[in-house]
């Protein structure tokens, strides 16, 4: 009878200990950039940089073309149930709402997960294995701040970015796409959508892209970090990497919108003060 | 030897002992100064057990000793915070004995790698540091190779020009790699020894077995041998560290 609680508690230790873990990372990470503000800033920077292109440049397409898709079946489904004219305003919220808010960043982090989680999880460990690691720390250059560091600032630039590009295509080419099928006038189309947006959701957003960056990343470099000595650890890094990353997107998302549902309030506060 | 060879650059205060795979080894009370070359040797090599990474790595201050204190410029590098000690690194170059090159960086970014982050020089004058180094081992026409574009000669003479490049006090070596290869047709031994006949480092050469030509090779070059001894054959079941 006690077994299963034994094992319950075990496993929620273990997932408090592997929170706390990921945790220290993220501190230390942050930490690194002021302990170690004098040396190389042009090398961080360039990091940080190359970080922004490999995840954020190079998703562009597979973004773009999601985007599209996302939008024009949004506006169509939208306009399907809600007429057209009549609810311009109705769809423009609804857009904003469901794109913008909700589906942009699950999207967006599930492409983050697919190219750059895994990469940068296998990355990291194939340089444990090839003592790499070892050979910067060696070099009195910190591992956290030459590779975990501009992993994370450059990665939740990408992501930010990704998500205005996943935005502004999935609306504005959305309606292209489906110009044939709806007769909403695109200035109408435009208005509804610009207005439906409050400063409460730019907020919401920003949280949004924030703490899903910065989660995902961390648990990316924390998988690969972990590696120790064989190759043969680098796939199950990965792949807890990656398994990790989904469950945390999903989990911190609904998390979230379900919170922000319960305090609207506070939220429409937040917009007010904005 | 130079008149710097006074200064001691690494200190082996109570001699030191590490274990590998079971096995127990101890290296004698030691001093090395600046413009020294010592090539430690295991005694009695044992056939499957290579002890020369846990020694070298106990060395560049990458893992502590079972026992002993390992002084480097007058610091005991196992009692430092990690700050003071990241800022002590700089000052020893450590030559892996295979890997250690970052894959995703060209021969010419892994160089500049630590100069970037500790030189303090401009652009201008890190452009002229780089050049030279490369002009010095004979890689300026593979600086923009990466590591796996190249043989296993050519990448450890690529991390021994990054190891040198800050101008280290103590220079570790993890073995001696491809000594025979980069005798023929390479530049890095023959760049080490020219710098340690100029005095520059206090260079410590880890080796797994005897190897004759090579003895007789750094006594020629006033290199001196240091033997290591196994003091113990067995403290855990091999395999268990």
């Amino acid at each position: 009878m006690w077994k299963w609680v034994d094992k319950l508690g075990e496993a929620f230790i273990g997932l408090l200990h592997y929170v706390l873990k990921l945790f220290g990372l993220l501190y230390l990470s942050f930490k690194v950039v002021w302990t170690d503000r004098d040396l190389g800033q042009r090398d961080f920077l360039r990091q940080v940089m190359l970080q922004v292109y490999y995840t954020g440049v190079q998703s562009i397409l597979p973004v773009v073309v999601i985007a599209l898709m996302v939008g024009g079946f949004s506006i169509v489904k939208g306009i399907g149930g809600i007429g057209t004219l009549s609810g311009a305003d109705n769809l423009g919220r609804l857009l904003t709402v469901i794109v913008l808010r909700e589906v942009a960043p699950l999207i967006t982090g599930g492409v983050i997960i697919t190219r750059s989680v895994t990469a940068i999880s296998a990355e990291l460990g194939v340089m444990r294995v090839q003592r790499e690691i070892e050979a910067l720390e060696v070099m009195g250059i910190s591992p956290i701040r030459q590779l975990v560091t501009p992993r994370i600032f450059g990665g939740v630039l990408a992501l930010l970015s990704l998500n205005i590009v996943f935005g502004c295509v999935s609306l504005g080419g959305g309606y292209a796409l489906t110009r044939s099928l709806v007769s909403v006038p695109a200035s109408v189309f435009l208005h509804s959508v610009l207005s439906a947006v409050t400063p409460g959701d730019i907020v919401v957003f920003s949280v949004k892209i924030l703490g899903t960056g910065i989660g995902l990343f961390v648990i990316a470099c924390y998988h690969g970090m972990s590696v120790m000595r064989a190759s043969t650890e680098v796939p199950i890094a990965v792949s807890r990497a990656s398994l990790d990353s989904l469950v945390f997107l999903f989990v911190f998302q609904l998390a979230l919108s379900a919170t922000l549902l319960v305090d609207s309030s506070a939220v429409a506060m937040i917009g007010g003060v904005l | 030897m130079s008149s710097a060879r006074a200064s001691s650059v690494l200190k082996l205060v109570d001699g030191l002992s590490f274990d590998v795979s079971g096995f127990t080894w101890s290296v004698p009370p030691l001093t090395v100064a600046q413009g020294q070359w010592i090539s430690l040797q295991p005694d009695r090599p044992e056939p499957e057990v290579d002890p020369t990474t846990r020694l070298s790595r106990i060395l560049a201050t990458l893992g502590p000793p079972l026992d002993g204190t390992v002084e480097i410029l007058g610091r005991d590098v196992y009692r430092m915070e990690y700050l003071p000690l990241q800022r002590l690194r700089p000052s020893i170059g450590f030559v892996h004995g295979y890997g250690g090159l970052l894959s995703n960086r060209t021969v010419r970014e892994n160089i500049v790698l630590p100069l970037s982050i500790h030189g303090g020089l401009s652009a201008a004058e890190e452009e002229s540091v780089i050049e030279r180094t490369l002009e010095e081992f004979r890689l300026t026409r593979i600086a923009h190779l990466q590591p796996h574009e190249m043989d296993g000669a050519t990448r450890w003479r690529a991390c021994l020009a990054r190891a040198l490049v800050l101008e280290p006090k103590l220079v570790v070596l993890e073995g001696i790699g491809n000594w025979e290869m980069d005798r023929g047709r390479g530049r890095g031994w023959s760049v080490l020894l020219e710098r340690h006949l100029a005095g520059r480092h206090a260079i410590v050469v880890c080796m797994a077995r005897q190897h004759p030509e090579f003895e007789e090779w750094t006594l020629r070059h006033s290199g001196e041998i240091v033997r290591y001894t196994k003091s113990s054959d067995s403290i855990a079941p091999p395999g268990s560290m």
